[in-house]
């Protein structure tokens, strides 16, 4: 309904309050809308009369969209918040990070005591850069998600996928780099130029090589887990304000008490 | 900003209260009270409130949702989404609610016969006889 859609498009624009929780407002107002102006449809007023009231009693003012700001808190509560929450719920996640942490940091004390961190090779530098890359690409989204999701255009999830498009990289060049040191190695001993010294450095740098790609990879599976779950989320509630607007006034149905079927909780349309 | 300075009905503890303060527990009340029978949607509690108020209270422009947010934030209410033909959130009172319900409206009817009472003074032009208190 074209003038709920007016109302709901002004809140919109002055609601300060992170994604996705920005979104949910939305819709709990729009769904709201509707339902009052259809209950007083049902009373026997007239369309106009209907709609007026509605939006009396229900379209935001300024200093309500303020509060709301302030009951939501800053934008680094918010942060902490989705952060402690997804902790909170989905512990599996939450395991697999910590796992990829231990391995990452284990991974980084290997490559440290291996002779990559005293004789870098082109290789390793390259395994860097594009780990670096990663750095960058998580971080960057990771302010997008959490501190401005609303400038957020692209589909964000989709977007994500250059972190493990990048893990994957960082893996096959420390492959690729480790392949050619063995290659050095074996072609050395096949004329005779190497020694049991020469080869045992040459692998412990190819294994470490390995082990540099491996740990730069886990920490990018684990920042684009963490941020694939924020975007998903941010995506579901506004597919939701989406689907809401776009659809007008939907079916009729009766209130659902708590715990009946079909009542959910918060958490699925984070 | 008003102030009001009121003492406990055994006199002991005075509270100073602001209008504005006033007036966000009363709508808070309003909203616990109208959530002490069932579970409800943000437009029905609006309309309980006016009518269960018979009209002296409406909750407009929208004020409904900040109140709302803070309770559920307070641990107050909760709000659950139900997706019968389409998403819509609900909410209910939690025990902590009710027992601030019970808790808020005994304050609150403190704080207001007290004010009754010193108006009900003033109308019989009997508050200057009164020594002062507090």
């Amino acid at each position: 309904m074209e003038v709920f859609e007016r109302v709901l498009r002004r809140a919109e624009a002055g609601l300060r309050v992170p994604e996705p929780r920005r979104s949910r407002i939305l819709l709990e107002m729009a769904s709201d809308l509707e339902d009052l102006y259809r209950s007083y449809r049902e009373r026997g007023l007239d369309e106009e009369e209907a709609r007026e009231r509605a939006v009396r009693l229900l379209g935001a003012s300024p200093e309500v969209l303020a509060e709301l700001g302030r009951t939501h808190g800053s934008r680094m509560a918010g942060v902490l918040d989705r952060v402690a929450g997804a902790g909170a719920h989905r512990l599996e996640s939450a395991l697999v990070v910590l796992v990829a942490a231990l391995a990452a940091a284990v991974g980084a004390y290997a490559v440290w005591r291996s002779p990559v961190a005293a004789e870098p090779s082109p290789w390793t530098w390259a395994v860097l850069a594009l780990a670096g890359l990663g750095a960058g690409a998580g971080l960057a989204h990771g302010l997008a998600l959490f501190v401005r999701p609303r400038r957020i255009t692209a589909h964000p999830v989709a977007s994500l996928r250059v972190l493990p498009g990048l893990a994957m990289a960082c893996v096959t060049a420390s492959a690729l780099g480790g392949l050619v040191v063995l290659a050095g190695i074996a072609d050395a001993a096949e004329h005779g130029r190497s020694g049991s010294a020469v080869l045992w450095h040459g692998i412990a740098q190819a294994a470490g090589l390995g082990t540099l790609g491996l740990t730069s990879a886990l920490v990018l599976a684990g920042v684009w887990l963490l941020l694939r779950r924020r975007a998903r989320a941010v995506e579901r509630a506004r597919a939701a304000v989406r689907e809401a607007l776009a659809d007008g006034i939907g079916p009729p149905t009766g209130p659902a008490r708590a715990g009946e079927p079909g009542t959910s909780t918060e958490g699925d349309i984070r | 900003m008003i102030y009001i300075k009121i003492l406990s009905l055994t006199g002991a503890s005075p509270v100073s209260l602001d209008m504005q303060t006033v007036g966000r527990r009363i709508n808070e009340l309003l909203v616990l009270s109208s959530l002490r029978e069932e579970a409800k949607h943000g437009y029905q509690i609006a309309l309980d409130v006016e009518q269960d108020t018979r009209g002296a209270f409406e909750l407009q422009h929208g004020t409904l949702y900040p109140i709302l947010h803070r309770l559920e934030k307070e641990g107050a209410i909760e709000g659950r989404w139900t997706e019968e033909g389409r998403r819509r959130k609900e909410y209910h009172l939690t025990a902590a609610g009710r027992r601030r319900l019970g808790e808020e409206a005994g304050s609150l009817s403190a704080v207001f016969d007290r004010l009754m009472d010193i108006l009900e003074e003033v109308r019989r032009g009997s508050l200057r006889a009164r020594p002062a208190e507090g």
